[in-house]
């Protein structure tokens, strides 16, 4: 490989190094689910960390037993309850260390389906614990569908696959204490779930969490966006030259994780008077294409600042100019189209449903000619434009 | 005095001054218009077009009175030539330019200013000893003569190409005790100026005065004089046969010829008043006549033809005339009346600029050839066959207009340059 290869490829794996590798980290907020599964997680930590200190019986109470994991807990007989409820206190520390520390547990996202063989037959599962690995792997889109409690219950029952029970993990089929039948380890746990489930509601975890749950969501890689701004030239440079402008903007955005790429379309106007009495009007439009960074600046995803993100953006752009003169009577009109660019930085905080809003500023420079309104001179303009925007994008 | 019939007497008295004041009620005004006694004609009046009979002009200059710019239009293909600014934009500038656009004279009632087409200004070519009155022009000779309102005479000579040559001022003290009270430059080659000269107590002169003589002399150089048979002369105009004028004295018309300095013909103007004087492109007057034969609202045109004064009568003329064009060559009087003129009753075309109508007869029938209204607010310049039109738009808008077809052709967006 030649030394500017080299140097190419080392360009390119430092621009889309984020890419290759983002679908293989879970939990950082950088991919689909990972907020729904931190959500989780943080709700199942504080539900153990909320237990009562002595070992309770798992057991539904009275305003919990119309909820589907109630029917878990039903069927349990009372040494099955008392059981689940030791199980569940014995093992809280290991569960907390296993969440607390990075280290300990990977979460993997799986977008095939997973299968296991059970009594020799494939069984589908929505996820799998490797208790040698220390690993979870999560089915992404049954994840995503199931409700809140589904979520705790699910990872709660593979976390406990890998806390070790009496010096070994608890496999779905075998027995423990009083759950004697051939699939008793997996009653066991979700038993145990049941309970963590239950726990969550009594220490009202799912209203806790619902607000980032429903939070916009940085990590879409679609973003549909609109904004309306005006612009500000402060030099003028010919006597045409307009100073202020209104703009309109309709963008899409795609993202991988950081960087993007982005398609706009910008309309623009703005008026003055020349003379005592000529209005001047001009209309631009413009395509652009370019590049957009993000920088989230909040590190906890669940929250509005782990949301809020900044765009830098680059973008080249065709401008397509009409300048109209009316004095009331006399209407001359002229065109011009010339390349140019824009930079911008753009503030983007999350509402909800996937809905933002933004507060941006920008630069842009063109130089373009209207050579058609005198045979005795042309305006050659060098636009030199600031600009601020709002804007609402929708990201999904 | 007889104190008896005292009485008797104040009746006498008392009816001869009724009467008098009955006859002064009666007898029209003889006020001096704007005019008079000035030489060439007052700045207001003068034109851009100042062609003789039978050219048709290439290009007209036209302060654009509402850009406060000079611009210089190609009549052939209807295209701005070129466009100046000004020395003091915010005055009223009056414009005499060369046959061939090849350059301005840029006259305001303070300044002179020589405007050559490549834009060059040669600011104040000749003396200023006052504000400049009135202006006489020739473009074939090169000379324009300016009449200041401290009644000396500044004589300019300019080259083809726009450069001033030579120039002096002289007094208005010719010969003797006798002054200037008005004249024009002559048609003819060779550069010479007729001047009535006025003198307390006798009658008028007229004086011819050698142009090119009198720039190298640097004083007055008179190649022939004579004595009118009447006085006050205020106002003459040289003829296309440069060995006639025709002239107006205090209550005459004349023409006069030169070589004999003898009146060929008069015609009395006891019951008349002057409505328009005009240098183009046949001089003549156009008056409103009092007199019991003559109808109400009479328009009477006075030019000369075969050596004699002709007197043509317009019935039901009551528009004001703000200017004419006789062309006895071509067998045609265009002008241009409105309802109402200004204060004084002797408004031009480009004074009050609404209610105006282009008409124009032919000479010899007075058969109407072509009767059209003017747009109001707009600028206009009259050449034998067009009509040019400035309008009053920022953006800038003009139009020639072919006076007997009505056909028009437009520009626009010319002022665009100045933004």
């Amino acid at each position: 490989m030649s030394h500017s290869k080299k140097i190419l490829f080392s360009c390119l794996l430092v621009l889309f190094g984020p890419f290759l590798h983002a679908s293989t980290f879970v939990g950082n907020g950088g991919n689909m689910g990972d907020i729904e599964l931190q959500v989780a997680i943080q709700q199942i930590r504080d539900a153990i960390l909320n237990l009562p200190d002595a070992a309770q019986p798992c057991q539904c109470e009275l305003d919990e037993d119309d909820h589907p994991v109630c029917e878990t807990l039903k069927s349990l007989t009372e040494d099955q309850q008392k059981y689940c409820g030791d199980v569940l206190q014995k093992q809280r520390t290991e569960l907390l260390e296993l969440l607390a520390k990075a280290d300990r547990i990977q979460f993997r996202w799986s977008d095939e389906d997973l299968k296991v063989m059970e009594m020799g037959r494939p069984l589908s599962v929505d996820a799998l614990a490797n208790y040698e690995q220390q690993e979870i792997l999560i089915q992404r889109n049954r994840f995503l569908s199931s409700s809140a409690h589904e979520r705790i219950f699910l990872l709660s029952h593979e976390l406990l696959h890998l806390a070790p029970w009496e010096g070994k993990p608890i496999k779905d089929e075998q027995n423990s204490g009083p759950f004697q039948e051939v699939q008793g380890g997996r009653h066991l746990l979700n038993a145990v779930a049941a309970q963590v489930v239950v726990q969550s509601y009594r220490k009202d975890l799912f209203d806790k969490y619902e607000g980032a749950l429903n939070r916009s969501q940085n990590t879409k890689s679609h973003w549909l966006e609109a904004f309306a701004g005006i612009s500000h030239q402060s030099e003028k440079t010919t006597s045409l030259t307009i100073e202020d402008f209104q703009n309109l903007r309709l963008a899409y955005r795609y993202h991988w994780d950081r960087l993007g790429v982005g398609l706009r379309f910008d309309t623009s106007r703005g008026t003055k008077t020349l003379f005592t009495r000529t209005k001047a009007e001009e209309q631009r439009q413009k395509w652009g294409v370019g590049l957009n960074y993000r920088i989230v600046l909040g590190s906890n995803p669940l929250t509005v600042w782990g949301q809020s993100h900044l765009i830098l953006a680059a973008y080249l752009e065709m401008l397509q100019s009409r300048y109209k003169l009316d004095d009331g009577e006399v209407e001359l009109q002229d065109g011009a189209t010339a390349p140019g660019a824009t930079v911008g930085c753009t503030y983007y905080t999350p509402a909800r449903g996937g809905l933002w809003f933004s507060l941006g500023v920008e630069y842009s420079s063109f130089d373009y000619s209207y050579k058609g309104f005198s045979t005795l001179r042309s305006f050659d303009e060098k636009s030199r434009l600031g600009s601020v925007n709002l804007g609402v994008s929708y990201g999904f | 005095m007889d104190f008896k019939n005292f009485k008797g007497h104040k009746i006498q008295i008392l009816l001869a001054c009724l009467m008098s004041g009955l006859m002064i009620a009666c007898t029209p005004a003889t006020d001096v218009t704007p005019d008079e006694y000035v030489i060439g004609e007052k700045l207001d009046r003068v034109h851009g077009l100042n062609l003789a009979s039978g050219h048709e002009p290439t290009s007209v200059a036209l302060f654009d009175e509402t850009i406060r710019k000079i611009h210089l239009f190609n009549l052939q293909n209807m295209s701005m030539a070129a466009s100046f600014s000004v020395r003091n934009p915010e005055a009223a500038h009056y414009l005499l330019q060369h046959d061939d656009g090849n350059y301005i004279l840029d006259l305001t009632t303070k300044s002179v200013a020589l405007i050559q087409k490549t834009g060059r200004q040669i600011l104040d070519p000749v003396k200023m000893v006052g504000n400049p009155l009135s202006a006489a022009f020739s473009s074939a000779l090169g000379y324009a003569v300016l009449y200041y309102d401290t009644r000396s005479v500044g004589i300019l000579k300019v080259s083809d190409q726009g450069e001033a040559q030579s120039s002096w001022v002289g007094g208005p003290l010719l010969d003797g005790n006798a002054t200037v009270a008005c004249g024009d430059i002559s048609p003819d080659s060779r550069g010479r100026m007729i001047l009535a000269l006025s003198e307390y107590g006798k009658n008028d002169q007229i004086a011819i005065v050698d142009l090119p003589s009198t720039l190298e002399n640097r004083s007055w150089v008179i190649e022939k004089q004579f004595v009118l048979p009447f006085s006050q002369v205020a106002w003459l105009a040289p003829l296309s046969d440069p060995d006639y004028i025709l002239l107006r004295s205090q209550n005459k018309i004349a023409l006069v010829q030169l070589s004999t300095g003898t009146v060929i013909d008069e015609l009395a103007l006891d019951q008349a008043t002057v409505e328009k004087y005009s240098k183009r492109y046949s001089p003549h007057i156009l008056m409103r006549n009092f007199a019991a034969e003559v109808s109400v609202d009479s328009l009477q045109l006075v030019y000369v033809t075969g050596a004699k004064l002709k007197v043509i009568t317009l019935a039901k003329q009551p528009r004001t005339v703000v200017q004419s064009n006789l062309d006895i060559d071509r067998d045609e009087w265009t002008f241009i009346d409105r309802i109402g003129g200004a204060a004084d009753g002797h408004s031009n075309a480009n004074e009050l600029k609404t209610n105006r109508t282009l008409t124009r007869y032919s000479l010899s029938s007075l058969a109407t050839q072509q009767n059209f209204p003017l747009h109001d607010g707009t600028q206009i310049e009259l050449s034998p066959s067009f009509l040019f039109t400035l309008y009053p738009n920022e953006l800038g808008k003009a139009s020639r207009t072919n006076i007997l077809s009505e056909e028009v052709v437009e520009i626009a967006g010319f002022n665009v340059g100045w933004l």
